[in-house]
């Protein structure tokens, strides 16, 4: 299958959030119906300019916008939907606001703590220092070396061994939210439970396809705290500065921080700035750091007002050069990651493909000639037939001549029988048109099993069908076998599970919807959202 | 090696009814049945107990995870002494193999192996390589064909494809069975281990007693509730109240009335709940064609008592039971006229009646001359039988669902039964029982055919419950005109 990439397009969460509900409630529809309805969207979709049309549908995130964009407005011009990506939106401003608010108030409450002086006592550098500058050191020092050890390659190492304590609580945890969900569970009626199943599965399988984009979604959020504390810390020391006048002084017991050392610490932060506020000014000179150096018993009168008054310009500078520009320039840095990242989603899952199936794939209707005229207005068809046709065969039947890989089948042996009698193949052919591809028997013995998943792994596979009665529901050694599958396939595959039901007069009926919800919740627990399930059309109802 | 205790376990492919037969067989509802496969985790043990001497055991086991693998593996390893034994030394421990090893566990204690299969579907190739695992670990199997859908199409492709691994296959609809059915299970299962046989057959004679009890006890449950109900009065003072008043008390009354009559019969349906062991089984009722409705409704009376002609025998019986009475008194001088006048007039009264279960009694003339404290309001049952071929009939309804109904089925399906219930089937005699029933009850009288009528009236519904246990008597499709 091919990966598309397309970055002209950004998948925000709330487009994130309204797709998978979207695509989540299409599930149980009415196949026809829906192919019919997401085809018009697809005629819909804006041509290049030399007039081609856009094929290399499969997967493609800028068709899958456009989608989800007309599927918006049909939605809230024909009746109102609560689409959960508003309240998703809502939901981030909302955390955004409350972590600006919080860093605002911090930030304010913290200086006006810090830097609090009543006329006595000079105010102690120090733990503004401390507090405000030295922290913010260290977090960006951190950032840092996360960063070059993750160049380096290193980082995962020492994630994985920071995550053993993660992996040995895991299972706790997971057995007891296990017991609290079972026992939920036993509350709701059986066929609600199945769907509930179904519900917890998928989200999880598909949760793990936007990973990336949620996190650094949520980090870029986070960012907004730090700028609203450093902007709040430095607009309250400016405030206290104009309305009120400061005395700053330092104070030590130990005499390995003597002047000369402050001094040094003093002019190597000050290395920054120190090119446009010298010594003096930008930073205080060991004159003023000696004057400024509160004694017990000696009185605020006896120290100089100049070296007093020598500190703020350095804090504040600190403050701007060690608080809030790193915190600005991550946030752009963020901010340029998250629309990266939103740009290069991919789509290669079975569900987006199943869509983007019926996008690209036109509908065939039969009608009647009287029926013609009404057919046209309801689905408009602005393609020449011979382009449609087109698009059939290069859907459908050769995959491979668009170098999206080959196509398997995988036939239970317990249609084989089905098969010979050729009831099966017409269902098939109904499905795969006049060429079916290559079959393989799995199910009647270790040995054939693994020689089914050399083939697999020997080819480019795109597509593994995987056809089985829906009857005969999964069990644990069926569900390993399909893991193995979709493994040897390789990571741009998909394994399409199509179900036949109970065989009437040797022909295949139409699937149980229970065992088809059963089959769903089975799939799920492998936690693979490149495994789906389809009912094969059935030739007798 | 288990104990010479015979253990009998269901074993087979997830989701084919193993749990069903197990619930059926053990009369267990309390076993978790449901659509979604692996939903019995462990081995489930249910020991048939009869006066606290267990007779034989019953398993339910979690169905096949890996047959494929395990079949693999016991080609490699079924020259072992105990193939099974050695299947779980080798997997145990193993998570993936957690339930198969249950599977083996019973297998290699010396379990006889009751196969289940699912008869509605196609055999598959697991079923195969089930039956093969079983042939090269069991002695002793007997598969077990669970035909809960009619007119399977495949049924004659599962016999043929069990027969050489089988030597007896047997058919349990698991949602149908009921007593006759699992006695004829056990039959089938005692031929299995000729080592077993003293056991079943101990067994079987224990269940038959144990039916046996079960029927009489419903029997006195029934009377019990009855005479009970007949009795039921309840009166208030109306001393001083204006008619509004009189008439709001007497409502009050019946509704009163109503709720002690509906609490004494939900108190026996409790007590033949627990005979048949139905712990979560009482909703379905409540969707029966006559017992959704109200008791005291008039739909339900009609239903569910005597017809006009019923009735008017009934009463006739009654009012010549008084009127003999009075003849006996005069020694015989009144020329049986007591016996034809009260005979006569009860008939009519029967056959006139409106359809009721309750009278209320207000202060006639006799109010005139009775101090005003004493006046008084009173709701009781109705005189004629009726009250009782209501009532019992609710209960012979009851009863035939209790006994029938698998402890296996789906607590949501729909009851059986027609629109009607047992009493128009009742001959003269029994409704002379239950006429002389009515009359013992409440008046204290008692004729020489019927001299201990509590007794008579137990041994009639003991009778009726036997006869529809053996299906000689069913609810009628239609309620009578």
């Amino acid at each position: 299958m091919k990966n598309n990439s397309d970055t002209s397009v950004q998948w925000t969460l709330e487009d994130i959030a309204d797709y998978e509900y979207l695509t989540f409630c299409d599930q149980e529809k009415d196949e026809d119906t829906l192919h019919e309805r997401d085809r018009n969207i697809y005629l819909r979709w804006p041509r290049k300019a030399d007039g081609d049309l856009r094929l290399e549908g499969s997967g493609n995130p800028s068709l899958l916008h456009f989608w989800l964009d007309q599927r918006r407005n049909e939605l809230a011009s024909a009746e109102k939907v609560l689409l959960p990506g508003a309240p998703v939106t809502s939901g981030l401003t909302f955390l955004k606001t409350l972590l600006i608010l919080f860093g605002l108030l911090s930030g304010f409450g913290l200086v006006k703590n810090l830097l609090q002086y009543e006329g006595n006592n000079p105010t102690n550098v120090s733990y503004y220092f401390l507090f405000v500058i030295l922290i913010q050191i260290v977090l960006i020092l951190l950032v840092v070396f996360v960063s070059v050890l993750r160049k380096l390659g290193s980082f995962d190492h020492l994630r994985q061994q920071l995550s053993l304590a993660t992996e040995l609580l895991k299972p706790v945890f997971t057995w007891f939210a296990e017991k609290a969900y079972a026992s939920r569970l036993r509350l709701v009626p059986e066929g609600r439970r199945l769907q509930m199943l179904v519900w917890r599965d998928t989200l999880t399988a598909r949760s793990s396809l936007y990973t990336q984009a949620i996190r650094w979604h949520l980090v870029a959020i986070v960012q907004w705290f730090g700028i609203a504390f450093n902007t709040a810390a430095i607009l309250t020391f400016f405030v206290m500065l104009v309305f009120s006048d400061r005395a700053f002084g330092w104070q030590t017991t130990i005499e390995f921080a003597s002047e000369t050392r402050v001094y040094q610490l003093c002019r190597t932060l000050a290395l920054p700035w120190s090119w446009a506020l010298g010594e003096g000014l930008g930073f205080p000179n060991p004159q003023q750091i000696a004057s400024s150096r509160i004694l017990l018993h000696q009185p605020i009168a006896d120290l100089s007002a100049e070296a007093l008054h020598a500190w703020w310009p350095f804090l504040m500078m600190a403050t701007v050069v060690y608080g809030l520009l790193p915190r600005v320039l991550f946030a752009v840095w963020i901010h340029t990651k998250v629309r990266t990242v939103s740009r290069t989603l991919i789509f290669n899952e079975y569900e987006s493909d199943k869509l983007c199936r019926r996008l690209i794939t036109p509908v065939f209707i039969e009608t009647s000639q009287e029926q013609n005229e009404q057919q046209e207005e309801v689905v408009p068809s602005p393609i020449p037939y011979e382009d449609q046709y087109q698009d059939v065969q290069a859907v459908i039947q050769k995959p491979s001549d668009q170098g999206q890989g080959e196509s398997l089948i995988l036939l239970s042996v317990d249609l084989e029988d089905e098969l010979n009698n050729q009831s099966l193949s017409e269902a098939l052919m109904q499905r795969f048109g006049s060429v079916v591809p290559e079959c393989l028997i799995f199910g009647r013995s270790g040995a054939d099993d693994q020689h089914a998943e050399e083939v697999i792994r020997s080819k480019k596979i795109a597509y593994l069908f995987l056809i089985d009665q829906d009857w005969n529901t999964p069990i644990p050694e069926d569900l390993d076998r399909m893991q193995k599958f979709i493994s040897a396939a390789g990571e741009l595959s998909l394994l399409v599970i199509l179900l036949t039901g109970t065989p009437t007069d040797g022909y295949p009926t139409a699937v149980d919807p229970e065992n088809m919800q059963i089959w769903k919740q089975q799939i799920a627990t492998l936690r693979q959202p490149r495994i789906g399930v389809q009912a094969v059309p059935a030739l007798v109802e | 090696m288990m104990s010479d205790l015979p253990v009998f376990a269901f074993i087979g492919h997830p989701n084919v009814g193993k749990t069903s037969v197990f619930a059926t067989l053990a009369e267990r509802d309390t076993s978790e049945i449901d659509s979604t496969p692996g939903t019995t985790r462990k081995n489930v043990h249910y020991p048939l107990t009869f006066d606290r001497e267990v007779y034989i055991q019953l398993v339910d086991t979690p169905g096949f995870e890996h047959h494929q693998y395990i079949l693999a593996w016991f080609e490699k390893n079924y020259n072992q002494d105990n193939p099974a034994q050695a299947f779980i030394d080798e997997h145990l421990g193993q998570r993936d193999y957690h339930r198969d090893c249950e599977i083996m566990k019973v297998i290699a204690d010396g379990a006889v192996v009751l196969y289940v299969v699912d008869d509605s579907n196609p055999v598959r190739q697991a079923d195969k390589n089930e039956m093969r695992i079983l042939s090269l670990a069991s002695r002793f199997r007997m598969a077990v064909v669970n035909t809960h859908k009619e007119n399977s199409q495949t049924r004659e492709k599962w016999r043929r494809e069990l027969s050489p691994n089988f030597s007896i296959i047997r058919e349990f609809n698991a949602h149908n069975a009921w007593y006759p059915n699992r006695v004829e299970f056990l039959r089938a299962v005692r031929e299995v281990s000729g080592d077993y046989k003293v056991q079943v057959d101990s067994c079987l004679q224990a269940l038959q007693a144990d039916w046996e009890n079960r029927l009489a006890a419903s029997a006195e449950a029934i009377t019990e509730l009855l005479r009970n109900a007949l009795r039921c009065k309840l009166s208030g003072s109306i001393a001083g109240l204006s008619d509004n008043e009189i008439k709001k008390k007497r409502n009050e009354l019946e509704e009163q009335y109503k709720e002690k009559v509906r609490h004494q019969l939900a108190v026996a349906e409790k007590k033949i709940r627990k005979l048949y062991k139905h712990t979560k089984w009482q909703k379905t009722l409540e969707e029966h064609p006559v017992r959704s409705s109200d008791l005291f409704a008039d739909e339900t009376i009609r239903a569910l008592g005597m017809t006009s002609r019923q009735l008017a025998v009934a009463t006739a019986l009654v009012g010549a039971t008084i009127g003999g009475s009075i003849d006996a008194a005069v020694g015989g001088t009144s020329f049986l006229i007591g016996t034809v006048m009260g005979g006569t007039a009860g008939a009519l009264a029967g056959y006139f009646s409106t359809p009721t279960l309750m009278e209320v009694k207000v202060p006639g003339l006799l109010s005139l001359v009775l101090p005003s404290s004493d006046k008084r309001i009173q709701v009781q049952a109705v005189d004629n039988p009726n009250f009782v071929a209501v009532i019992l009939d609710w209960m012979l309804l009851y009863c035939h669902e209790a006994m029938r109904w698998s402890h296996a089925r789906e607590q949501t399906a729909e009851a059986d039964g027609g629109a009607a219930g047992f009493i128009h089937q009742l001959s003269k005699h029994d409704l002379a029982v239950s006429a002389a029933f009515v009359a013992w009850v409440k008046k204290g009288k008692t004729s020489r055919s019927f001299p201990n009528p509590m007794k008579n009236m137990k041994d009639l519904i003991g009778d009726l419950l036997e006869r529809i246990a053996d299906g000689k008597l069913r609810p009628e499709a239609k309620a009578a005109q």
